[in-house]
């Protein structure tokens, strides 16, 4: 009974008052009957089926209300296409903004990573007097294996370059070189074969090695009896174990992720390799015990740490450790711009929000009849706000639809252009958790954009909007509500364009720096990688650059060529400590400073200013003087006021033979060649690189204006040995915008919004003012009739525009002083309170309210008071 | 609803087949003049006591019929035990809808007949 009572509570509020009462009488007359002929049991069991059946007629009651809403609503938005239009287009560019940028924000940083049990995997990060270092494998063993309570796996790993040789052509491939058990920390199974134990990466052990998918596809084609099969990687054989599966990606500690084809072994310690201590190149993961928590890790870490300080005073005094999850590790560096760039979206969706209930509440004063006369004749408030919610997400439905497929259209520009930077990019796509994120948007912006017309059109006193409809009356309360919100609409306008007028001032300050080299004329090659195997002595291979360097001039149209360590602008660095000659220093606490050796042209090639001394000459070989150019930094770092040319310092970077006394002499300064536009310049020490031979070498090649030199060189280099792959000849300059790439996108994309907003803002305004304008018409008349003139009239109306106008960027102005630090970490030379732009965008939005206004508010100048004084 | 004007059999055959029970009521007020619990009881005994509508259902579809101007509401003079009840007549337009639905069932019975799924009737 008292079910049935509640089931009866259920039913619409019209059914229940027309029917409630005929329903209870009826339902307890059955039910006495059944009583009375089949006893209680009958009696309970039809008024179970009695209260089942009334709440499916609830239910079914709500169904027909809301299918008679939508066929309503359908009919309504029918009748007036280009409001439906504009309100569609609105919150289609709105909602497929936030889409896309949910659906990136979802795959990058969002989604749990693509490994087992990912919330158990941390990453140790190595620092070196509180600077990112990276860690040696007899440092990072000794850490993991005293902690064997907190990890219950772990791997330090490094990328390694290899040339894979004996399958079709020489291959170059982007590797990793690891400790045996990255698979298993990662949680990670072989898709074919098996991934190496412990045993098989000492000395002396035959080499194994794992390859992707898709070289497994590429170069085996694909055949399961390559497992066991010798590869000959860098001219040295290893054997194929192991095939790990298509969906995997290699980890790489604060870049995100990396593409890799072959996976090699060193033992836990690195013993026995060239990998020994003081080799500082390795990141390390691992997987924490169950149960332990990440707080955990560092006071055990920490034990280690300065234990290892003691011993090894001179490499370990200013090392430590820090552990942190393994997500922020990988995706931590994009976070914070991501989501200053979902915060830019999420404003212009507020933006169009406020526009589209303008509209909608300028449409419902001009349907104030058709509400009265639905409220004459019965309709309840609630069933009239129901409906214009209806009307409103039948609206935000058609928006959300198209913005899934802008959304589309977003994510697939964005996944074809990312910046290289940004991880997991390429994995960014409009999935179902995307298309549930755009259904909630849907839903907020109809209750966002519609309870307030709805309530504001619902609430009218019917007699006095019978008696008005038909003549411009507008009821206050609209009134307020529009410039309430186009007020907010101006505030989060200015709150976006201020965001976006900082990054770009950033920008311009970021690539206006000079380099200290010609980018324009010069192009690299990064990294051709001379075998050991092949190129046996140091002189073989400098014999090789060489060869290499002679048959490039010869080709016509090549100006210049020079060779280095690594190119500028690559990514590839290394760094050494340095001692300076009569100044001592406790040890294990010298400075630091990037290492670069370079070809006797380097400096003329990039066309660096050398500020003292000499350049490189040929003369600079293995086994004359030992000599360095430092850059500017360094120089006025180490030797302020003073030249300093003719100082000795001694690089702990080594030099083969291991009996030459390592001092070097400083014979020249060279202006800072930044090695890219987001890092400051470090000090730099640059070796000629016959003194100090490490391999691979990058070729920096100046060609004549207009011509591209790539192919040749390409050429070149294979045709004095084509053993070796073609190598990668890229134009400088693109090097330069890849190094900008983030702040590339972080430009388009705030600009790109904040124009939005803006040409959305000036929209309202002039809505606001039009609709002003003509419900005071006939008042204009009035005054013009007793003698206001036009320029009266103009600043009337433009007055109480710039009124909103000015609340509207007072609000703005808090908000963007409180939303710019989101932007702190993204903004180079430039302060997020930065005056000139406040002030800047602040005029902006004002020149733009006033011209948003100045029309309407000719129009009210053109009123004939005549025809306005009619209506009266 | 003023004038139940005769309308098109197109229009009639566009709203069949009517559901069970709106067909039932139909049946049930076909009769005569009741009230919602007399349609109930008239319901369950044309069915042999099989359908018992649950109130519910009855006032949805009342509400559905009274919409279509196929049943009236009626004053409840019949007097007798409840004057608050109100009493619902089919109206002629009702009526034909009725006769729609009842012919179109009697064409199905007539297939299945002479798909001997029921015994054939006696001609004569």
């Amino acid at each position: 009974m008292l079910l049935f009572r509640a089931a009866l509570g259920l039913c619409p509020g019209n059914f229940r008052r027309e029917y409630g009462t005929a329903i209870r009488d009826d339902f307890a007359l059955a039910f006495a009957e059944e009583r009375a002929v089949h006893g209680t049991v009958g009696a309970l069991t039809y008024a179970l089926g009695a209260t089942g059946d009334l709440f499916i007629t609830a239910l079914r009651e709500y169904a027909a209300m809301l299918f008679r809403d939508f066929s309503y609503a359908f009919r309504a938005l029918r009748k007036t296409p280009s409001f439906t239009a504009v309100v569609v287009a609105t919150l289609a560019l709105a909602i497929g903004a936030n889409a896309a940028v949910f659906s990136i924000v979802h795959a990058v940083v969002l989604a749990p990573l693509p490994y087992g049990d990912p919330d158990r995997l941390i990453a140790l990060n190595a620092l070196d007097h509180g600077t990112v270092f990276n860690f040696d494998l007899p440092d990072y063993a000794e850490i993991v294996h005293r902690n064997g309570a907190i990890f219950a796996s772990y791997a330090a790993f490094h990328s390694e370059r290899y040339t894979l040789t004996g399958q079709n052509e020489p291959q170059d491939l982007a590797g990793v070189q690891t400790t045996p058990r990255l698979f298993e920390t990662l949680g990670l199974r072989p898709e074919l074969g098996r991934f190496p134990n412990a045993r098989e990466t000492v000395r002396g052990a035959a080499k194994t090695v794992v390859v992707s998918d898709a070289l497994w596809r590429t170069a085996f084609g694909a055949d399961p009896s390559a497992i066991g099969k010798s590869v000959r990687l860098d001219g040295v054989a290893y054997r194929l174990i192991g095939i790990v599966p298509a969906d995997f990606h290699q980890p790489q500690i604060r870049r995100g992720f990396q593409a890799a084809d072959v996976w090699t072994f060193l033992p836990e310690d690195g013993a026995g390799t060239n990998y020994d201590r003081g080799w500082h190149s390795f990141d390390a993961v691992a997987r924490l015990q169950p149960g332990v928590s990440l707080s955990r890790v560092a006071p055990g870490v920490d034990v280690v740490v300065r234990q290892l300080a003691r011993r090894y005073p001179s490499e370990d005094a200013r090392f430590s450790v820090t552990a942190t999850s393994l997500a922020d590790a990988l995706v931590g560096n994009v976070r914070a711009l991501l989501f200053a760039i979902f915060a830019a979206v999420g404003a212009v969706l507020l933006v169009a929000c406020a526009n589209v209930a303008n509209l909608l509440l300028s449409r419902a004063a001009s349907r104030e009849r058709e509400f009265s006369v639905r409220i004459a004749v019965g309709a309840s408030r609630g069933r009239i706000i129901a409906q214009l919610l209806v009307e409103t997400f039948v609206l935000a439905f058609a928006g959300g639809a198209l913005g899934i497929a802008l959304a589309y259209g977003v994510v697939a520009f964005f996944v074809a252009n990312h910046p290289p930077s940004i991880p997991r990019a390429e994995f960014v796509t409009v999935d179902v958790t995307s298309i549930l994120y755009t259904l909630g948007v849907v839903v907020f912006c109809t209750l966002a954009a519609g309870l307030a017309p709805a309530f504001a059109s619902s609430q009218r006193d019917v007699a006095l909007a019978l008696k008005n409809a038909g003549r411009g009356g507008d009821a206050s309360s609209g009134a307020r509500a529009r410039s309430v919100l186009v007020a907010c609409e101006i505030a989060m306008t200015l709150a976006l364009v201020v965001g976006a007028g900082l990054v770009v001032r950033s920008f311009i300050a970021l690539t206006a720096q000079p380099l200290g080299f010609e980018a324009n004329l010069v192009t690299t090659v990064g990294g051709i990688d001379i075998p050991d195997s092949r190129y046996r002595t140091d002189a073989a291979r400098e014999a090789f650059m060489t060869r290499t360097i002679a048959r490039l001039r010869s080709i016509p149209g090549i100006e210049g060529v020079a060779w280095a360590f690594s190119a500028p602008f690559s990514t590839s660095n290394i760094g050494t400590t340095f001692k300076i000659v009569g100044r001592p220093v406790r040890t294990g606490f010298e400075p630091g400073a990037a290492v670069d050796p370079v070809g006797p042209d380097y400096f003329r090639v990039l066309h660096g200013t050398l500020l003292g001394g000499r350049a490189f000459t040929d003369d600079d070989r293995l086994g004359s003087a030992l000599v360095v150019i430092v850059n500017e930094t360094l120089a006025h770092t180490f030797f302020p006021g003073r030249s300093a040319i003719g100082q000795h310092i001694v690089p702990s970077i080594s030099l083969s033979p291991d009996n030459v006394d390592p001092t070097r002499t400083i014979v020249g300064v060279v202006a800072d060649l930044r090695s890219s536009f987001t890092k400051q310049a470090e000090p730099e020490i640059y070796l000629p690189a016959s003194q100090l031979p490490l391999g691979g070498s990058s070729l920096i090649v100046e060609a004549a204006p207009g011509t591209d030199p790539s192919a040749a060189v390409a050429a070149a280099v294979v045709s004095l040995d084509p053993l070796l792959p073609k190598p990668k000849v890229v134009a400088l300059p693109s090097l330069l915008t890849h190094s900008v790439a983030v702040q590339q996108l972080t430009v388009a994309a705030l600009t790109s919004l904040a124009f939005v907003a803006l040409a959305l803002s000036i929209a309202g305004i002039f809505a606001v003012v039009s609709y002003g304008v003509t419900q005071r018409t006939h008042e204009f008349g009035v005054r013009m009739a007793l003698g206001a003139d036009a320029r009266q009239i103009v600043g009337m109306v433009l007055g109480g525009a710039m009124r909103l106008a000015l609340i509207g960027i007072g609000i703005g102005l808090l908000v963007a002083g409180a939303g710019t630090r989101l932007l702190s970490d993204q903004l180079f030379d430039t302060q997020p309170l930065d005056p000139l732009t406040f002030a800047s965008v602040t005029l902006l939005v004002i020149v733009a309210s006033l011209i948003a206004a100045l029309v309407p508010a000719r129009r009210a100048t053109r009123v004939d008071p005549i025809v306005a004084l009619r209506y009266e | 609803m003023g004038a139940e004007g005769r309308v098109s059999a197109a229009d009639i055959r566009s709203s069949l087949p009517l559901g069970a029970s709106t067909f039932y009521i139909l049946l049930a007020l076909a009769g005569g003049d009741r009230h919602g619990y007399g349609v109930i009881k008239e319901v369950e005994s044309q069915t042999g006591g099989t359908v018992k509508l649950g109130p519910g259902t009855l006032y949805r579809l009342i509400k559905q019929l009274l919409a279509d101007g196929w049943i009236a509401e009626i004053e409840g003079e019949i007097s007798g035990d409840d004057e608050r009840r109100r009493y619902y007549r089919l109206t002629p337009r009702g009526r034909d809808v009725a006769r729609a639905e009842a012919e179109r069932l009697d064409a199905v019975v007539a297939v299945a007949r002479e798909r001997r799924l029921l015994p054939a009737l006696a001609t004569f």
